[in-house]
């Protein structure tokens, strides 16, 4: 009788205990499990809009990056205060907007920032980098010779917040053997008056980014104003083609996305740490409007033709 | 609608719902139309000042005048409802305006102003800059496609535009659809015309063959070939026509058998008729001989009987032992007897033959009430009876109707109570009859006789049958009385009836109706008026009687008993009365002693007038009249009656009234002792019964017994009266007649009587137009001739009536009749004169416009002339001229030309007649 008290006090005991280990072990997961999950790589990738080039570089990036390890995630600017935060993450944003939510919502943030334009260029950490979309200078430069190499005068329109584009485009175009005019314009109320000279005085008008000069209301007369006095203007998108400009040297959203996934394998890989802090294109895309060159007179090669020029130029400058 | 045709109702039946869905549709589509042109107008300027707006944009921007110049110069141009474009900067800064004048307008101006309430419409576009995204990296995607993008406007779009144009295209669409609407008008009235000739047509063709069956010609076949069910009628018209065709050749045969059967069937009766006509001939040669057999019999047996009465009369007045003059007066009893038969006999004949007639003339009821009243109460006082007669207050006194028929109707009613009652009383009652719807008076004679059992009742009006034969025995008498009474009453539209109980007495009542002329007749002296009469008669019907015609009279009247009246005294308080009427029945003459010393009471204090049930002067004068005062007959004439009750107001006591004449008291001395009569008779007897007759009268008489010698004897001797006997040997009293008018046509004229014993209607017309003025039916009596001459040559105011009940004519062939002249001229003699002298005047100027005009065959001049010639003589009691006048105007009036000429030549006859008549020398020196 003692024995069987015993030994089911034995057994009674063990169980307990399996009992008590497997309620820490449970404990125990539950908490691993975060670390555990924190032990992967987040990616969360922030767009400014819905516009179709940030989606398509968003998905081109969570597409690239997306794997056991790394979890790419896109949200918008307005999603960002409701998503949880991890420690593992890695914002890349795109757009200004994105930005701004972005060091709002957590400015110590590691961020690769995307935006066709630079607009920092102070404050780097080793957390932050940049990826400017937009083609270097010499890249319009590039393209106006590949499409004319007649074209020597070009007008280009600014003001300060192309300053430093300008300055790009100046360097290049003594390089390339270009007479390049830059316009400086303070106000839009100027910019008729500006352009028609600009237009009167060149071959071509080249057209920078820059707000002030170049938007949605001011484009069409723009590019009305260079045609009536039947000069070209070359633009720096695709849609600034679409709009009327003859040609466009630009980053497609796959090349953008592409170029980011890599910036940010190399992060990975370089213990979470950017090589750069801005980054340019690794590629562009040319697109030209056959109709305008036809209303206008001009004659234009084909893409692939300007496309081998323009990588001819690049390997013989 | 209904009334409408066929046609009719198809064109508006078709036309009516085309025009309401053409002016629906007109309308609708019209406005559908004029909304169409004004919102395309809108629509037209807001898009081109939207087209404009993005056009200028760039020349806005880059101020190009001369771009923003071609847009607009292009604008206008393009589109000529556009006169005005203007360009302007966002500060209202005009860059550029451009208008053009609209072209002159093709309308009237109110036109347009009905059409559009603006002239110029205004639009104003904002000139936006477009947007274009030329950035890759922020344009927008799909999801921010409804993102709303804010375009700064840099300029304003001013078009104006005319509406002028449209105006007129609205004006255009109006007329056009007007002139469509009229056109598919125009054409759906074709279209309805059309139809509805189709549909009338054949109705139309169905509509005369129809009507040409109807006609009877069944021939007519409808051929139209109409389609649908106007062909089953067309079809069904045509087999009606042909049964009804065959029906009819079928009737026609049928008709012509009957025919041939109805021709036989004519002749048949054709010959029948001719034995009928014979029958008939030989019937009414029958009736014709009768009739002669009648009148020659009644003359026969009248001309004999005539000198029986008249003899018996003469003889009766000579000396006659009692045996003899008891012999003698059954003679006449029994003559007259038979004489009264002849003329029921001839009575009843006429009536039954239809040749009785009904004349109606104006009538006194009084005068003929009291003459069967005077007739017949001798024989009622001999019998120890009372008769008295009762006047009603409201009866007429002057009525047209027959008096000689009345008179001979009441003397049978009044003479059968008389006859068969044997104790106690005939009361004779006249009123009016109450509830008639004209005016018709009841007369009802009562008695206390012997009355009727029931089947006595039962055989009572029945010719020849009297009640009882029994009472033939007793009481003599034909049975035709009642018979004859009967049918004259019903010829005078009345009725006749009796109430009898036997033993008790008998009722019989008649009334006829009457057309009154006068209410009363009677002149009331003023002694009368207001006094008060105490009347003491122990008869209460008697004392009716008397108290109704006093206070006719004006008179106050308290009735007494006499046990009444000599139980209160009344003679002691008699003061108040002015004057006591005490009547004395025929029982009461036997008391006479009794009541007289009642009167002493009052003599010398209120003056007394006695009454007395008798018609014996002798039995009068044994009436004391210093006690009993003045004396009448109860049975007097009411004129009688009154002026003794004022002669007894007046407290003049007279001698008593003298009755009317009697058969024992016969003549009126009417004073023409001069008069030349002569009397023309084949018959010596009736010849010398006239002569007597009047030599006793004092008259100069001559006498001849044919027409040839009064003829002759006219032309050597003035005569004043002439008595002509009508039915003569050779020349007959017509003949005779007319020779002696002629004889004496320049001299004086010689009043002609007929004496005749037939006195059928046709005689008397004869009697009148062979110019005779009177005519008495025989038998006479020299009561009849007194009556005669006096009325002709009397001068007395009141002319006695005659009593022969034979029907005469001198009511209407008097040629003057003064008492009508005066009861014309209500009552004044000189008044009635004067207007008789105006007729007198004015006939020759009558006479000639007549003779005028039935030389002219005027028919219209004589009627005129006729009837103020009628109506002159209504007025001035020229009866004889009046009914001549009437006669001929009645003629003309119901187209009977056949009788015109010979009523035209009694006419002027009549007109001679009273342009010879001579008034009495007294009316003609008084009026």
């Amino acid at each position: 009788m003692d024995r069987k008290r015993q030994k089911n006090s034995s057994n009674i005991a063990t169980g307990l205990v399996v009992l008590v280990l497997s309620l820490l072990n449970g404990i125990l997961l539950g908490v691993a499990k975060p670390a555990l999950a924190d032990s992967s790589r987040h990616v969360v990738i922030v767009t400014s809009s819905d516009s179709s080039y940030q989606q398509r570089t968003a998905s081109r990036i969570q597409q690239n990056i997306d794997s056991t390890e790394t979890q790419a995630l896109i949200i918008s600017s307005d999603e960002l205060t409701t998503s949880p935060k991890h420690s593992n993450t890695v914002y890349v944003t795109i757009g200004e907007r994105a930005i701004t939510k972005l060091h709002d919502y957590a400015s110590e943030a590691i961020v690769l920032r995307i935006n066709n334009r630079n607009i920092q260029r102070t404050n780097y950490t080793s957390a932050q980098s940049d990826l400017i979309t937009e083609q270097p200078a010499c890249k319009h430069l590039q393209l106006i010779r590949a499409l004319n190499p007649r074209w020597t005068t070009i007008g280009v329109l600014s003001s300060i917040n192309s300053a430093e584009a300008t300055a790009e485009l100046t360097i290049c175009a003594i390089k390339y053997n270009l007479n390049l005019q830059l316009y400086a314009i303070t106000d839009e109320s100027d910019l008729l008056t500006t352009l028609e000279t600009a237009v009167e005085n060149n071959q071509v008008l080249l057209a920078i980014v820059d707000p002030l000069i170049y938007n949605s209301r001011t484009v069409k007369n723009i590019l009305l104003t260079s045609y009536r006095h039947r000069k070209p203007v070359i633009g720096y998108s695709d849609s600034f083609v679409q709009a009327g400009a003859i040609a466009a040297v630009y980053t497609s959203p796959e090349t953008a996305g592409d170029d980011a996934a890599n910036i940010l394998s190399d992060f990975f890989a370089n213990n979470w740490q950017f090589n750069h802090t801005v980054h340019t294109p690794s590629g562009f895309e040319v697109s030209t409007n056959a109709r305008v060159a036809a209303s206008l007179d001009l004659a234009l090669p084909d893409q692939r033709t300007i496309i081998r020029r323009i990588q001819n130029m690049e390997i013989k400058p | 609608m209904k009334r409408w045709g066929i046609r009719h109702q198809v064109l508006v039946l078709t036309l009516l719902p085309a025009l309401l869905i053409a002016l629906v549709l007109t309308v609708y589509f019209t406005l559908s139309q004029l909304n169409y042109i004004s919102n395309t107008l809108d629509r037209h300027g807001r898009t081109i000042a939207s087209q404009i707006s993005p056009a200028a944009e760039y020349a806005v921007f880059s101020g190009n005048i001369d771009s923003l110049r071609n847009i607009l110069n292009h604008t206008l141009m393009s589109d000529k409802d556009v006169i005005k474009v203007t360009i302007t900067k966002d500060k209202d800064e005009t860059l550029l305006s451009l208008a053009v004048e609209p072209q002159p307008k093709e309308y009237p101006g109110y036109l347009y102003a009905i059409m559009s309430d603006r002239e110029v419409l205004h639009f104003r576009r904002p000139i936006l800059t477009e947007q274009l995204d030329i950035d890759d990296f922020e344009k927008p995607g799909l999801a921010d496609s409804n993102t709303k993008t804010v375009s700064r406007a840099i300029g304003y779009v001013d078009l104006y535009l005319t509406t002028q144009y449209s105006s007129e295209q609205k004006i255009k669409s109006l007329i056009q659809g007007g002139l469509i609407t009229l056109a598919i008008l125009l054409i759906s009235a074709l279209l309805a015309i059309r139809l509805s000739r189709q549909i009338s047509h054949p109705i139309q063709l169905l509509t005369a063959a129809v009507k040409t069956i109807a006609a009877g010609r069944y021939n007519a076949h409808i051929q139209h070939d109409a389609p649908g069910e106007l062909a089953v009628l067309e079809s069904c018209i045509n087999s009606m026509a042909d049964d009804l065709r065959i029906a009819q050749t079928g009737m026609e045969s049928r008709i012509n058998e009957f025919t041939q059967e109805l021709q036989q069937t004519l002749e048949e009766l054709e010959i029948r008729n001719a034995e009928l006509d014979i029958t008939r001939f030989n019937a009414m040669q029958a009736s014709k001989a009768k009739s002669e057999f009648l009148a020659n019999m009644s003359h026969e047996i009248r001309t004999p009987l005539s000198g029986i009465m008249g003899f018996t009369e003469l003889l009766i007045n000579t000396e006659l032992d009692n045996h003899q003059l008891d012999y003698v007066r059954t003679i006449h009893k029994s003559a007259t007897n038979l004489l009264t038969i002849i003329d029921d006999i001839l009575d009843l004949s006429k009536i039954e033959s239809g040749k009785l007639e009904i004349t109606l003339t104006s009538c006194n009821i009084i005068d003929i009430v009291e003459d069967v009243v005077d007739l017949l109460a001798p024989i009622a006082y001999e019998k120890n009876l009372e008769l008295f007669y009762y006047l009603d207050k409201d009866v007429p006194h002057i009525v047209e109707s027959d008096p000689i028929r009345l008179r001979q109707v009441l003397l049978n009613l009044v003479g059968n109570a008389v006859k068969f009652t044997l104790d106690g009383y005939i009361f004779l009652k006249i009123d009016p009859e109450p509830n008639a719807s004209s005016d018709t008076i009841r007369f009802t004679v009562s008695d206390t006789g012997i009355g009727m059992d029931k089947n006595s009742k039962q055989k009572l009006f029945t010719a020849f049958t009297q009640a009882d034969t029994s009472i033939t025995r007793d009481f003599g008498g034909t049975g035709l009385g009642l018979v004859i009474s009967r049918k004259l009453i019903l010829l005078m539209k009345g009725d006749i009836g009796f109430d009898s109980t036997e033993g008790e007495g008998s009722s019989f009542w008649f009334k006829i109706p009457v057309n009154v002329i006068e209410n009363t007749s009677e002149d009331i002296p003023d002694e009368l008026n207001g006094r008060n009469i105490a009347l003491v008669d122990d008869h209460f019907l008697c004392r009716k009687a008397i108290c109704t015609m006093i206070e006719q009279w004006g008179c106050d009247v308290t009735e007494y008993s006499f046990d009444r009246c000599f139980s209160e005294n009344c003679f002691t308080n008699c003061d108040s009365y002015d004057a006591v009427v005490f009547g004395i029945s025929r029982k009461h003459m036997e008391d006479i002693d009794k009541y007289k010393r009642c009167l002493t009471q009052s003599i010398g204090h209120v003056p007394v007038m006695t009454i007395v049930s008798t018609r014996s002067h002798t039995e009068l004068r044994q009436i004391d009249s210093e006690y009993f005062g003045n004396l009448v007959f109860t049975t007097a004439r009411r004129a009688q009656i009154q002026k003794s009750l004022v002669n007894t107001l007046n407290k003049s006591y007279s001698a008593a009234a003298q009755p009317s004449s009697t058969i024992k008291e016969t003549h009126v001395s009417l004073g023409h002792p001069s008069l030349k009569v002569l009397v023309v008779d084949d018959n010596e007897i009736n010849l010398r019964l006239a002569e007597i007759i009047l030599k006793k009268n004092n008259y100069q008489v001559t006498t001849v017994c044919s027409g040839d010698e009064s003829i002759n004897i006219v032309k050597n001797n003035d005569f004043d009266l002439i008595f002509m006997d009508i039915h003569m040997p050779g020349l007959d009293g017509y003949e005779a007649t007319k020779r002696i008018r002629e004889v004496t046509n320049k001299g004086p004229r010689p009043t002609i009587i007929a004496l005749t014993a037939n006195a059928m209607p046709q005689e008397i017309e004869k009697v009148e137009s062979s110019g005779m003025d009177d005519i008495l039916i025989k038998p006479i009596s020299e009561q009849l001739i007194c009556e005669v001459i006096s009325e002709w040559f009397s001068d007395s105011t009141k002319k006695p009536h005659r009593s022969n009940k034979s029907h005469t004519t001198a009511d209407k062939t008097a040629v003057f009749s003064l008492e009508q002249a005066k009861n014309l001229a209500n009552g004044n003699t000189a008044l009635a004169i004067e207007l008789f002298k105006m007729l007198v005047k004015e006939l020759p100027e009558h006479h000639s416009e007549i003779r005028q005009a039935l030389a002219d065959n005027n028919v219209d001049q004589l009627r005129e002339v006729t009837h103020k010639l009628h109506g002159a003589s209504r007025c001035c009691g020229t009866t004889a001229l009046s009914k001549a006048a009437q006669l001929l105007e009645a003629s003309i009036d119901n187209h009977e030309f056949d009788k015109i000429a010979k009523r035209s030549a009694n006419l002027l006859k009549e007109i001679d007649k009273l342009q010879a008549y001579r008034l009495p020398t007294d009316l003609t020196t008084s009026a």
